[in-house]
């Protein structure tokens, strides 16, 4: 039986009528018609494609229920660019070539943007433990290394500005 | 403990084959705006490995415009599209990429036969760069690409006609053949790339897992038309070689897959990823694209041979199974130990 | 890179890039039509067993179904995936005899919505005749074995297709035949001898396979898909459903990874068929477990090397005996078995070549294209015996590979013009790269 509810996404609250054992990722794909945010593992959690940021933090959008994004404030790859201009993880990623397919995108841009959120200059490693969970057969990861070390450089120097 | 080792292996491998056709065929229509901008038609189809993107910077260079200038149509079907037998056999730069060049080149001879009057020179005798067609040594003696266009659509005063700016081209590839099927002779392969992969692995002996710390890849690659695209292939591949050797494997029982998901399946995370250093040793093709070669496929082929060479230069344990698990590391340590042992008892 | 180009050879970045990293892009599953339906396939419950009855009645009745299919709706034709050379047909786009692989398809679904697809497939009733499998090539081509295929069709391309039978679950026999090994081991002065087998793989792209379908009152079919070959695909399915070619319109939406796993049809036929029973769009995606296994896969691998070297090093004779699992169906078998005895015969310089593949039926999840078409798993046979052989001649394996590499403009044993060849270039930026003469330090072991 459905439920109506209010979720917040990219700074916009939406009214939406689900089913208690929709998870987030249903929802923002079928009912919000959102589809950014890609299934690729059956939602098993396991590929790292679904990934929203909820309330600051990285999270597969296949294991949440959508009953518990409920209050909670909801950002995916739509709302990453924002005033028309790409985000700068976005941007690294078309300069390095650190797209080839793009599916995984999405995904991998919202869990470097998690991290980047909270800490402006993080160490390869941190890099590569925000993004461990993100699966990319395509690239082999190497650009999309260079393109968030790039990130944490550029960052940094604004940042001393 | 920790030890390391070195290993080298090469390759060969066709851009495309002609097998199961006889035809490696590809097709394109290149349409000139007269603002100087061109938008491209092209049957080559983009599966992540930056087809579309190839194919602009080709007519770009051949037409004589900025990168900027060309569209490559990204939507469309076999109603609207020039006919391409797809993307498999690392075939879409050396053969889509081809026709691509050639319907450039196509409008652009039409283009210089207006060009040419402008200039008061032969059509033989200028050159398209960067949106100016100008006379070959004589580069102040330019008209602007886009007024050339121009005046090809709507200026019958050069050349007494006014025509909508096109190029096209249908191709195939020259001199191979499908094989005989008594002896498999015959020349199938369109092109070729040969290569050689160096890895450097280190193999703990207490828990018997390999790690790729360095594989370098050297590849012929003919001209390169995007450095970015061609690494990344490269390192995709090489990535895909490396989870083919050590970390995935298919579990079947009695014919019934018993991990058919990615946590029991074991893709190659970041983690996993090794340096890769890319080596692009330039020759030309002659019939790819200013000599480039299609390059999706080559980086693959040799990586489990040189990890199971380099594995043998570090323990002196060699594999003729894959994939190369842990348990069948310290299996192969084990037994070399003991063997070591007898010998030296023996002696 | 040359400052003769202005365009080629730059770092510019990918024409669809933007779309791709705001999720614009649209992927298969991106896209819906109105009244658009959700289909899925049932597979088979065994890995070989003959179909005696299927009862679709059930699923029918469940509200929300709007289609049940089976080969009866089909025009049971086989196909596969040669155009005209050793063409095997041998594929149904519905079984309507046996199911031969744990992802066969048996019938396929549409309804309103993937969970009552999904609840109409456990509604569907199959009585199957368990009978006995058979996941071993080199098992499977005993006599005596469980045959997976009794007949299929075979043509040349010339003559038109006969029906035959399948002998030994051999589907075909590749060679690659040159000069005299005989004389050439004669001449040898190593002969080493190696068995190697190589498993499959999975090709893993992180967007699944599937196919969207819309058929106009006029017949027209319009067909989304995330296939690598849109104009192939259109000719395969004119053969398999028997429509004409200018009745159907294949459009290939944006690709989230094939490395050759969408080279030829899965869920495209049924989508069409379903689209033409309920005049509804009808939208099929694979699931994650489908792709493990029902999608085609890199083929299992086993080799029987020989080679023969000379003192100084010189390749002398190479025989080998290739098998592959190609699983239920031939799929790209062929293609992949013709392709490694090449590669035997061409990586490097050698008069005598003695290849032979064979393609061997099992009930195994079936191999077809996969990045290196059966390179991969022949190089590592090949590259690790000639680690071997440069080991029994105390020999660097550089040096080694140097001496027997082809140039530009030699033809190869089997016929293949060695094109512009770098071999040689890089073997040696391989190994100066990595320092080889100072990290290699000689066949002692450490």
């Amino acid at each position: 039986m459905k439920q109506l509810i209010s979720l917040n996404v990219n700074g916009e609250v939406c009214d939406v009528a689900v089913e208690p054992n929709k998870t987030l990722l249903e929802v923002l794909r079928n009912e919000l018609q959102m589809t950014g945010t890609k299934e690729g593992c059956g939602g098993l959690g396991q590929c790292g494609a679904c990934t929203v940021i909820m309330d600051g933090k990285a999270v597969n959008s296949c294991l949440v229920l959508a009953m518990d994004a409920r209050d909670k404030e909801i950002l995916t790859i739509e709302g990453v660019a924002t005033g028309g201009k790409l985000h700068p993880i976005q941007q690294a990623f078309l300069d390095h070539w650190a797209i080839q397919c793009g599916f995984c995108v999405p995904g991998i841009v919202l869990s470097a943007k998690a991290l980047f959120d909270e800490n402006p200059h993080p160490t390869e490693d941190e890099i590569k433990t925000a993004i461990a969970g993100n699966l990319c057969r395509c690239t082999g990861y190497a650009k999309q290394k260079e393109a968030l070390l790039a990130v944490a450089g550029r960052q940094g120097k604004e940042g001393e500005k | 403990m920790k030890k390391r080792g070195i290993g080298i292996a090469s390759l060969v491998h066709p851009n495309s084959v002609r097998y199961y056709y006889d035809s490696e065929g590809s097709s394109c229509f290149v349409k000139v705006h007269d603002d100087g901008t061109v938008s491209v038609l092209s049957g080559a189809r983009d599966m992540g490995q930056g087809a579309l993107t190839i194919v602009a910077q080709i007519v770009a260079e051949e037409l004589g415009v900025r990168y900027e200038d060309v569209k490559v149509a990204d939507s469309g079907g076999t109603e609207e599209l020039p006919d391409d037998l797809g993307a498999y056999a690392s075939r879409s730069t050396f053969i889509s990429g081809r026709a691509a060049q050639v319907a450039a080149a196509d409008a652009k001879q039409k283009l210089f036969k207006v060009a040419a009057k402008m200039l008061d020179a032969n059509p033989e005798d200028i050159v398209a760069r960067d949106r100016k067609i100008f006379v070959k040594g004589s580069p102040e003696k330019s008209v602007n690409f886009a007024d050339a266009v121009y005046a090809h659509m709507y200026d019958p005063k050069y050349t007494g006609h006014t025509l909508f700016l096109m190029g096209q081209s249908s191709i195939d590839v020259e001199g191979s053949e499908v094989p005989t099927r008594e002896t498999g002779y015959g020349n199938s392969f369109c092109g070729n790339i040969f290569g050689s992969h160096v890895a450097e692995v280190e193999v703990d002996t207490e828990t018997g897992e390999v790690r790729i710390i360095k594989q370098t890849a050297a590849l012929d690659v003919g001209r390169v038309i995007n450095p970015m695209g061609t690494e990344g292939q490269i390192e995709g591949a090489v990535l895909q070689g490396y989870g083919w050797t050590l970390l995935e494997n298919m579990i079947w029982e009695e014919g019934k897959t018993l991990n058919p998901n990615f946590l029991d399946y074991r893709i190659p995370t970041v983690f996993d990823a090794p340096e890769v250093q890319v080596v692009m040793v330039e020759s030309h093709e002659p019939q790819g694209p200013f000599g480039a070669k299609g390059v999706g496929e080559p980086g693959m082929v040799p990586v489990a041979a040189c990890i199971n060479n380099a594995i043998y230069n570090a323990v002196g344990v060699r594999f003729n199974e894959l994939p190369i698990t842990p348990e069948k590391v310290l299996k192969a340590l084990k037994e070399k130990e003991e063997k070591d042992k007898a010998k030296k008892e023996e002696s | 890179m040359s400052d003769a180009f202005s365009v080629v050879g730059k770092r510019v970045p990918q024409k669809d890039g933007v779309d791709l990293v705001t999720g614009v892009g649209k992927f298969i599953d991106d896209i819906v039509l109105p009244k658009m339906l959700y289909g899925k396939i049932l597979r088979s419950a065994h890995a070989h067993a003959r179909i005696l009855n299927i009862d679709t009645s059930k699923a029918e009745k469940l509200p929300g179904v709007k289609a049940v299919i089976t080969a009866k709706d089909t025009p049971r034709l086989r196909y596969g995936v040669a155009q005209i050379y050793d063409e095997i047909r041998d594929e149904p786009v519905l079984t309507d005899d046996k199911v031969r692989f744990y992802g066969d398809r048996v019938a396929a679904v549409a309804a309103v919505d993937v969970d009552t697809v999904e609840e109409a497939l456990d509604l569907i009733e199959v009585d199957y005749e368990v009978l006995p499998a058979v996941f071993d090539p080199e098992e499977a081509m005993k006599p005596g074995a469980p045959k997976v295929h009794e007949r299929f069709y075979k043509g040349d391309g010339v003559h038109g297709f006969k029906e035959c039978e399948v002998e030994n679950n051999i589907c075909i026999t590749k060679r690659v035949l040159a000069g005299d090994v005989e004389k050439g081991f004669k001449e040898s002065d190593v002969i080493l001898e190696g068995r190697y087998t190589a498993h499959g793989q999975e090709h893993s792209h992180l967007e699944t396979h599937g196919a969207v379908a819309a058929v106009d009152l006029m017949g027209n079919i319009k067909l989304w898909t995330t296939t690598q070959t849109p104009f192939t695909i259109r000719r395969d399915l004119v053969k398999m459903l028997g429509i004409p070619l200018g009745k159907i319109d294949v459009i290939g939406t944006k690709c989230g990874g094939a490395f050759g796993g969408k080279n030829e049809v899965t869920v495209e036929p049924h989508a069409i068929l379903l689209a033409q029973k309920t005049g509804r769009p009808v939208k099929m995606i694979y699931s994650r477990e489908e792709e493990f296994i029902a999608s085609t896969i890199r083929h299992p691998f086993i080799f029987y090397s020989k080679i023969g070297v000379r003192k100084d090093g010189k390749l002398m004779a190479k025989q080998g005996k290739a098998i592959l699992n190609t699983g239920a169906y031939s799929n790209h078998g062929v293609g992949v078995a013709y392709l490694t005895g090449a590669i035997f015969a061409t990586l490097y310089r050698v008069e005598n070549v003695n290849y032979e593949g064979f393609v061997v039926y099992t009930n195994c999840t079936y191999g077809g294209a996969f990045r290196g078409y059966g390179n991969p798993q022949m190089t590592f046979a090949i590259e690790t015996e000639m680690d071997r052989v440069a080991e029994t001649l105390n020999m660097d394996p550089v040096e080694l590979r140097l001496i027997n590499a082809p140039v530009a403009g030699e033809k190869s044993a089997c016929g293949i013009l060695v094109g512009s060849c770098g071999l040689k270039d890089c073997i040696a930026q391989a190994a100066k790269t990595v320092g080889w003469e100072n990290k290699w330090k000689g066949w002692e072991t450490r």
